[in-house]
């Protein structure tokens, strides 16, 4: 039963290098720690050959120039930590985080149970060198080990850089030449194992068991077992997660939203990365901003309501689930102009929801429709422009009360080949005025003679009606009203160019009503 | 000189190469029928496709009506549609009584963007500015940038004058003066004559106790009965504004059958301000695709880059006999039906072609 395992050394600054690119190829340590204890937590290969150690004050560290320097970010470990399991998680399900130097720490180190994959992926060495490839696109650079146990696939990812292969039954060969500090073992056994002269792990490997026990513990027994190479327990698989996140902490607030778009631009294409491997698509994203507090104006009082962080939380929901970081942005962008944050931003987190990527048959004969993307963006650009609630499609609402619908948002029905539709009649559209135009009535006989609008005064030159309606009359919302249809002369007459004259003879029907609540008139709309 | 005259010899005898014969060569637009037999008879078989058609005609003429049915035949083939509603006037129930699927039409109702100020909110009152302000507006939605923000050449200054001088001397309408003196005359008529019924706003507001009413849409009367003057008074750029942006990114992102931009309650003057090149770049996005952009006006506003251009007009409604009496008992408009007149046409048609066809309303 073999397993792989995905090492990636200096954790913690590869995930902060993940996350910035540019440094990929210059020497990188990470701070840590309050002042005045700021201590140096960890460094990569380049800063180590330029003598900075972790342990290092920070006053001895900037000593060394050309190092670029960042605080540790949780946050970013997190989501690095979360795109190490997705690396795997391409090859397998079964996943398991390996063990940890410190609780509060991520793991760097990940096993993948390769027990079956050889059919689906080829040989251990066309596996492990799938998984080096899949880590560089994810954004680390990554040591790969194939071994026949979960341990001695650990301890020879984390002992021999670049793809290590161990063949079933050369574990304790193999490993045994690695020196005891790639073994991760605590400093004072480490120090007692040196003065024994005990420098590999095969050395390690070879002493007595009952000895071990007598002077370390059971906890020597442990470590003696991993050095070994033997399983210790089996492997318990972690769960696939529900939702996948980026997030950046920002070492000086953005206050203009082109350069917090680069950011998200960037966080965009980790996520689309991780997500590509699983084969899915992204079905919602969510962007949370955590706002610059502005603490001058407070007084001690609100102190302790000022340490709740300042969030501006924009969801943006597909109808079709999308994969391009490209298409998210615009749609982001087109959010946050709409909705800007209050205060410049300090950390930004994105949250995508998977959904499985749209598949569709496509046919010469398909109709006429824009594309699903386009159209968001289109959507996006269009309620910008005209104000949101303002764009969608219509829909009537299950009441007889007039003019009652609503609008929702636009999305492509499926296609429908049943329905088949010729020769109509035209019908007489009803233009409707909104809000009706409130109108003065003259009767004559109980029906109208007159109307007054606009401070327009028209005689009713014929007329049908009237049509009562009324309903919700046992709500507070009831309504009640006599429509009427009426030929009248226009009440915005045509225009000539260049003059105020109007063609006021004109005449067209309009709709009127009265209100039986208000007891009064109005002009509900005019038909076209 | 003698190859000239060789290549007119080639051309005599036909042997000119195919590219120029293709030229020549009439090729046929794809069709939509409109939905309105007769109206199909005579543009031989429904509005060319991939080109701007203009609908115009004055109110109650079936313009809007003819629009529907088309936007009816194109979701009935399950394409996309648009409605760019420039006056926010489109009433949804006709929609449906007219066929349209709507979940497959796009409605944008255009108007003031809530929570933004307007960019010139209140500088469109037949102020001196107006032309300004307008030229501005409709330069920016025809992707230009305006050249020189504080300083317009002499001859930009100067045009349009003509047009804007009785817009500038125009005496205030005295429709609302006179409306109250029609209103004092009606009440002294009451007084003498209790045959006449005339219910006055005065009167509403002294008998409007009812709690019911507060919730009802007249109620909106008291809240925007001044934004319903300024609106009707108002210069319509704003909206004007964002149907062209709208329309413009609509075109861009492709794939739609029908696009309706509803001018029909802009006054044709105002619409014939918009620049010509908006619609030649129009129709330029249009040329190759399957898309129909219509426009519904008073009057034809986009010239020559209209393939197609149908002034309706309505010939007679048909009303009940009781109705046309006004004799008590119940009455019904029918219908009324529309004479539409082929003004310009780059297809089969030839202007000054008819078609007259029924309009029925809906069933209540």
């Amino acid at each position: 039963m073999p397993f792989a395992c995905l090492f990636v050394p200096d954790f913690s600054v590869q995930a902060v290098v993940r996350v910035e690119p540019q440094l990929r190829n210059k020497p990188v340590g990470i701070f840590f720690g309050a002042p005045p204890l700021t201590k140096v937590f960890a460094v990569n290969h380049a800063a180590r050959q330029l003598g900075v150690e972790a342990g290092m004050t920070k006053v001895q560290a900037e000593a060394f120039c050309g190092i670029e320097w960042r605080w540790r970010s949780f946050s970013e470990e997190v989501t690095a930590h979360a795109a190490l399991l997705d690396c795997t998680w391409t090859i397998s399900p079964r996943v398991q985080d390996a063990e940890k130097q410190n609780k509060d720490d991520l793991a760097d180190t990940v096993v993948v149970d390769l027990a079956g994959c050889e059919k689906l992926f080829g040989s251990p060495d066309k596996i492990a060198t799938d998984l080096a490839r899949i880590a560089s696109n994810v954004g680390f650079d990554a040591h790969v080990a194939v071994a026949e146990t979960f341990l001695a696939a650990q301890c020879a990812a984390q002992g021999f850089p670049g793809i290590t292969v161990i063949p079933g039954g050369q574990e304790s060969a193999r490993i045994g030449a690695l020196p005891l500090e790639s073994l991760r073992i605590p400093a004072e056994f480490l120090e007692t194992l040196k003065r024994w002269g005990i420098q590999t792990y095969g050395e390690f490997a070879a002493l007595p068991e009952l000895s071990m026990v007598e002077r370390f513990g059971q906890e020597g027994r442990r470590w003696q077992q991993i050095a070994q190479g033997k399983d210790l327990k089996p492997l318990i698989a972690l769960d696939f997660p529900g939702q996948f996140e980026e997030c950046m902490e920002l070492e000086s607030p953005v206050e203009l939203l082109e350069p917090l778009l680069f950011i998200v631009n960037r966080l965009l294409d980790q996520l689309c990365t991780r997500l590509r491997l699983h084969i899915l698509a992204i079905g919602e994203v969510r962007v949370t901003l955590t706002l610059e507090r502005n603490d001058s104006r407070s007084n001690s009082q609100s102190n302790s309501q000022n340490k709740a962080p300042l969030l501006h939380i924009r969801t943006v929901r597909l109808p079709v689930p999308a994969k391009e970081g490209k298409f998210l942005l615009k749609l982001l962008q087109l959010d946050l102009e709409a909705h800007p944050p209050t205060s410049p931003v300090t950390a930004i987190s994105i949250v995508a929801i998977p959904a499985k990527t749209h598949s569709r048959q496509l046919g010469l004969f398909l109709p006429l429709s824009p594309d699903p993307e386009r159209l968001e963006i289109t959507l996006a650009r269009i309620q910008s422009t005209v104000g949101e609630g303002r764009v969608g499609s219509p829909e009537l609402l299950n009441t007889h009360r007039p003019n009652a619908f609503q609008q929702t948002r636009f999305a492509q029905p499926d296609v429908a080949w049943n329905i088949n539709r010729e020769g109509t009649n035209a019908k007489a559209a009803l233009r409707i005025y909104r809000p009706p135009l409130a109108a003065n009535v003259e009767l004559r006989e109980g029906k109208p003679a007159r109307l007054t609008c606009e401070g327009a005064s028209r005689p009713i030159l014929a007329l049908a009606g009237p049509w009562r309606a009324k309903g919700d009359w046992w709500s507070e919302t009831g309504w009640a009203r006599d429509e009427w249809d009426v030929e009248m002369r226009v009440l915005r007459p045509k225009r000539h160019a260049g003059s105020v004259e109007t063609n006021a003879e004109e005449t067209a029907l309009y709709r009127i009503y009265k209100d039986q609540f208000a007891k009064r008139w109005f002009v509900e709309g005019i038909y076209d | 000189m003698a190859s000239i005259a060789a290549t007119f010899e080639k051309l005599k005898n036909g042997e000119v190469g195919r590219g120029m014969q293709g030229f020549r060569g009439h090729v046929a637009a794809e069709l939509q029928p409109s939905g309105v037999a007769e109206l199909d008879a005579v543009l031989g078989g429904g509005f060319p496709r991939g080109s701007l058609v203009e609908l115009c005609g004055p109110a109650t003429s079936g313009r809007t009506g003819l629009a529907f049915s088309l936007l009816a035949q194109a979701t009935s083939r399950q394409e996309a549609c648009a409605f760019v509603d420039v006056s926010d006037s489109l009433d949804p129930v006709s929609l449906a009584a007219a066929g349209v699927d709507l979940p497959r039409l796009l409605w944008v109702r255009c108007g003031e963007t809530p929570g933004k100020k307007p960019a010139a909110e209140s500088s469109f009152f037949d102020s001196p500015e107006e032309k300004e302000h307008a030229r501005k507006f409709l330069q920016q939605a025809d992707g230009k940038k305006i050249q020189g923000q504080f300083w317009t050449h002499p001859r930009d200054q100067i045009r349009g004058v003509e047009k804007a001088i009785p817009s500038l001397l125009r005496v205030k309408p005295e429709g609302r003066e006179s409306a109250r003196i029609h209103v004092v005359k009606k009440l002294t008529d009451k007084k003498q004559t209790e045959k006449k019924q005339t219910e006055t706003k005065q009167e509403i507001l002294r008998r409007h106790t009812s709690s019911r009413s507060n919730n009802l849409p007249g109620t909106e009367f008291f809240q925007t009965a001044g934004m319903r003057d300024r609106m009707a008074t108002a210069k319509p750029w704003k909206r004007l504004e964002q149907a062209l942006k709208t329309t413009d990114l609509l075109l861009h992102s492709g794939g739609w059958g029908v696009i309706v931009v509803d001018l029909a309650d802009i006054s044709w003057v105002d619409a014939r301000r918009i620049n010509l090149s908006v619609w030649f770049r129009f129709r330029r996005e249009l040329e190759n695709t399957k898309t129909i952009l219509l426009l519904l006006g008073e009057e034809s506003c986009a010239k020559s880059c209209a393939s197609l251009v149908l002034r309706c007009e309505r010939r007679e409604e048909s009303w009940s006999r009781a109705a046309r009496d006004a004799a008590s008992g119940a009455s019904i408009l029918q219908g009324f039906s529309v004479q539409g007149e082929v003004m310009r046409s780059r297809s089969q048609s030839q202007p000054s072609d008819c078609a007259r066809w029924q309009t029925q309303t809906m069933n209540r």
